[in-house]
C-alpha cells in the first residue's frame, strides 16, 4: 500500500541495545491526558488506521540497565487527529462519540529485559502540532518523566497521503522541525523520533528506548 | 556515486516492496525448522533491510516459539495475526546476541505470517527459521 511512497531521506534506523543510554527529558503534559487510564497492549478500541507495534525498552540512563516494572501509559490521537476520553473540548472538538470512548490510551508494564508493547494505529496529526505520542513512565507509582516521541516527517507524510484512513485529509501543516513543543533543529528533534520498520506496506514497528533515573533528576528536552 | 546507490536502493525498494510480496508456505506447526537466505531480490522494508514471509495455520490459545538464527547479519522477526497487524517483535533471543526469538500466544485461529528480517540494512546471508507450537495447557490438561 505504501510502497514506493518514500523519499531518499534516511530513516531512523532500529538498532541493538545502545551503550550509552542518553537521559529522556521532560516534555509538557498537554491537555489531553486522562488518568482513566487502563492497563492493556491493544489500545485500538477498533479504531480503523495503519496497524503499528510500538515497544519500548526503558533503562537506567546511568547503567544503560533494562528496568523491570516501569509503567509506560501513552496516549495518542486516532487516525484523524482526535483524541478519545471526557477531556479537555479541544482534544476532541465536536465529536461526542470519541469523548465516550477511550481508544489510544494505555498503560503497559516493562517485563525482566525492559520492553513493553503496544498495539496501536499510527496517530493522526492536528493543527499546529507534529504528528507524536505522550508518555509517562512511573516506577513504583513515581512519575519518573512525562515526555512526547515523533515519527520521521517523510514516513508521517507518506502514510498520510496514501493509507484510507488518514487521506482524505489536509496534508499535515506542521513539521518535526517548526513544531511548538520539540522544534527548532534536527539534534533537539533526534533523541525523540521512532525507530521504524514499515513492512510489506501494511504492518508498521517503532521503537524507542527511554533512559530514566529512578532518583530525581529533572531535564528539559 | 553515493546518490546513484541510494537511488538504486530506492527503486529496488519499490519494487521488491511492492505489495503482495510472496507468502511462502513451509512453515507449520507443530514443529519445523527451514533454512533460507536473504538475498537482494528479497521484500524490502522502508529501513532498506530485506525480509522473507513465512506463513503457518495457527490456533486461538497455542503458544508459539519462533527461533531466527544467522552468522551473517543480526536477525529479526516480527509476527503479523491474520490481519497483517504487528503483535510482537525481536532482534535478540539473548541480550546482545544475533539471534532473534518471539514467544507469543495466538489471540485467534487462522494464517499467520512471519517476517524474518535483517534488523538493518545489510547484504543478507543464510538463516535458519524454527516454529514449535504448544496447545492450551488448560485444554489439554481437561482432556486427561
Amino acid at each position: 500500500m505504501l510502497a514506493g511512497a518514500f523519499g531518499l531521506r534516511t530513516l531512523p534506523l532500529l538498532a541493538e541495545t545502545p551503550a550509552v543510554c542518553t537521559l529522556t527529558c521532560q516534555q509538557t503534559l498537554g491537555p489531553c491526558y486522562d488518568s482513566g487510564t487502563v492497563v492493556r497492549p491493544n489500545i485500538t478500541e477498533g479504531k480503523p488506521g495503519l496497524p503499528t507495534l510500538l515497544s519500548f525498552l526503558v533503562v537506567d540512563a546511568d547503567t544503560c540497565q533494562p528496568i523491570e516494572n516501569a509503567a509506560i501509559d501513552i496516549w495518542h490521537t486516532d487516525a484523524q487527529g482526535i483524541y478519545s476520553a471526557p477531556i479537555n473540548t479541544f482534544c476532541n472538538p465536536s465529536d461526542a462519540g470519541a469523548r465516550q470512548m477511550t481508544f489510544c490510551r494505555g498503560v503497559q508494564l516493562t517485563g525482566a529485559g525492559g520492553w513493553a508493547h503496544f498495539n496501536t494505529i499510527y496517530p493522526g496529526w492536528y493543527s499546529g502540532r507534529t504528528t507524536h505520542i505522550h508518555a509517562t513512565i512511573r516506577v513504583g507509582g513515581n512519575a519518573m518523566v512525562t515526555t512526547q516521541f515523533y515519527f520521521d516527517d517523510a514516513l508521517s507524510d507518506a502514510i498520510y497521503r496514501t493509507h484510507p484512513s488518514y487521506s482524505n485529509r489536509p496534508v499535515k501543516d506542521t513539521t518535526n522541525l517548526r513544531d511548538n513543543v520539540i522544534g527548532g533543529s534536527a539534534a533537539r528533534v533526534a533523541p525523540y523520533l521512532f525507530a521504524t520498520k514499515l513492512i510489506d506496506g501494511k504492518s508498521l514497528v517503532a521503537r524507542k528506548v527511554i533512559a530514566i533515573r529512578t532518583s530525581p533528576t529533572t531535564c528539559n528536552a | 556515486m553515493q546518490r546513484l546507490i541510494a537511488i538504486a536502493v530506492f527503486f529496488a525498494a519499490v519494487t521488491a516492496g511492492a505489495d503482495d510480496c510472496v507468502r511462502q508456505t513451509d512453515l507449520s506447526c507443530p514443529a519445523k525448522t527451514i533454512t533460507a537466505s536473504i538475498i537482494i531480490y528479497d521484500c524490502t522494508a522502508s529501513d532498506g533491510s530485506r525480509y522473507d514471509l513465512w506463513q503457518f495455520s495457527g490456533k486461538a490459545g497455542d503458544t508459539i516459539t519462533i527461533e531466527m538464527h544467522a552468522t551473517a547479519f543480526d536477525s529479526y522477526l516480527v509476527l503479523l495475526d491474520p490481519n497483517d497487524v504487528p503483535v510482537a517483535e525481536n532482534d535478540d533471543a539473548v541480550r546482545g546476541n544475533n539471534d532473534a526469538r518471539v514467544v507469543f500466544t495466538l489471540t485467534s485461529t487462522g494464517t499467520w505470517t512471519v517476517v524474518a528480517n535483517t534488523l538493518t540494512a545489510v547484504n543478507g546471508g543464510d538463516y535458519t527459521l524454527s516454529i514449535a507450537c504448544a496447545g492450551n495447557v488448560r485444554r489439554r490438561a481437561a482432556k486427561h
